[in-house]
């Protein structure tokens, strides 16, 4: 009887530890999948430009519609990332950073952006780097993650502009 | 009972119970520790490094690369306003009136959370092509018939579930404050086939 109890605990034990495995791992395998799929498309510290969501987007869960994205994998282990981009007129906009665990760590949209402009020296947390004059560094908790920017497409009739204007962004190795 | 087939009878239980209990946990998404206006659901650590393992793993599952409450508010409704699942053998209206934010839209999900294939590739309405009446109020129709305005698709075919995602984009003060506070639209079932 008493071995049948150890056998049941362990049994328990172990449901538990795989649940706790399971949650933790699960937004970083997720997203592991999501930046290995667009970095096999466009590279690592690049920015990509994908069409407007539709049916066929798969990529990422629950995109908008509405919104024309940027996006770049950002990996800082070998060093910082400049990441400079220009705010489209008369529009939302945004630009935001995500850790390998989905944390959104930093964002910027078009209302806080200086001058219409951001310049963003993107860093390892606990790293130095050269600063440029203007830039604000940002800190990074992981070494890679995800810039994303958004881009509201507020008429239609505006898409080509808004589709242009989105392309100022730029990810690249400092 | 063997001892190695009792390891492996142990192992398995593990895997499915805990891992599946896991995953189970992860699929609800938002509504990990979420706060409940009418239908619709959110959670106000979304994106947040505040957020706690359940509600970051569902992030994952139904809302990566969501933006903090800050930015954005989610809502997401899985039910209409009776509290019954939306289902895509039937018709709603979307009722209200333009949510205190900058900019809002209603967008609608499969199952699958993806967006729902539709030959006039009518997936969302919001704040910048929403028709509205004297009052200012607007009726969304989800599913049935298309109409020329104020209409997103839902699900052809087999009956299956789907969701509706609302997105505050710069939301006003009053909405973060007070998440579950902030009156959103009524979603009513209004036939079914």
């Amino acid at each position: 009887m008493r071995r049948v109890a150890g056998w049941l605990l362990a049994a328990l034990a172990g449901a538990g530890l795989a649940h706790a495995l399971v949650v933790y791992s699960v937004p970083w395998l997720i997203m592991a999948i999501a930046m290995r799929g667009m970095t096999r498309q466009n590279g690592t510290n690049h920015a990509a430009f994908p069409p407007r969501a539709d049916e066929s987007s798969r990529a990422i869960v629950r995109p908008s519609p509405d919104l024309l994205y940027s996006a770049c994998v950002f990996d800082v282990s070998q060093g910082p990332l400049r990441v400079t981009a220009q705010v489209p007129p008369q529009t939302y906009w945004s630009l935001s950073m995500f850790a390998a665990n989905t944390d959104n760590f930093y964002k910027q949209n078009d209302h806080e952006a200086v001058d219409g402009q951001v310049d963003i020296v993107l860093v390892r947390e606990g790293s130095n780097a050269p600063v440029p004059k203007g830039a604000t560094v940002v800190e990074a908790p992981t070494s890679q993650g995800i810039i994303l920017t958004r881009t509201l497409i507020n008429e239609e009739s505006r898409l080509a502009e808004l589709d242009t204007a989105r392309r100022s962004f730029v990810c690249a190795p400092m | 009972m063997r001892p190695l087939f009792r390891v492996f009878a142990v192992i398995l239980f593990s895997l499915v119970v805990g891992g599946g209990s896991a995953w189970w946990m992860a699929q609800r998404g938002f509504r990990n520790g979420g706060v409940q206006s009418g239908p619709w659901t959110t959670n106000e650590h979304i994106g947040s490094k505040a957020a706690g393992l359940y509600l970051r793993a569902g992030v994952a599952v139904a809302g990566l690369l969501a933006l903090n409450k800050s930015e954005t508010v989610y809502y997401t409704a899985m039910t209409d306003s009776d509290g019954t699942p939306l289902r895509s053998n039937c018709a709603y209206t979307i009722e209200g009136s333009d949510p205190p934010a900058r900019w809002w839209s209603i967008t609608a999900y499969g199952a699958d959370h993806y967006l729902i294939p539709n030959e006039q590739k009518r997936y969302a309405a919001g704040k910048t092509n929403v028709e509205r009446g004297a009052d200012g109020r607007f009726v969304i129709r989800a599913g049935g018939s298309p109409t020329a305005h104020n209409w997103v698709a839902t699900p052809a075919g087999e009956p299956v579930n789907f969701s509706l995602t609302l997105r505050l984009y710069n939301p006003a003060d009053t909405v973060t404050a007070d998440l579950a506070a902030t009156a959103l639209p009524h979603i009513r079932k209004e036939s079914c086939r």
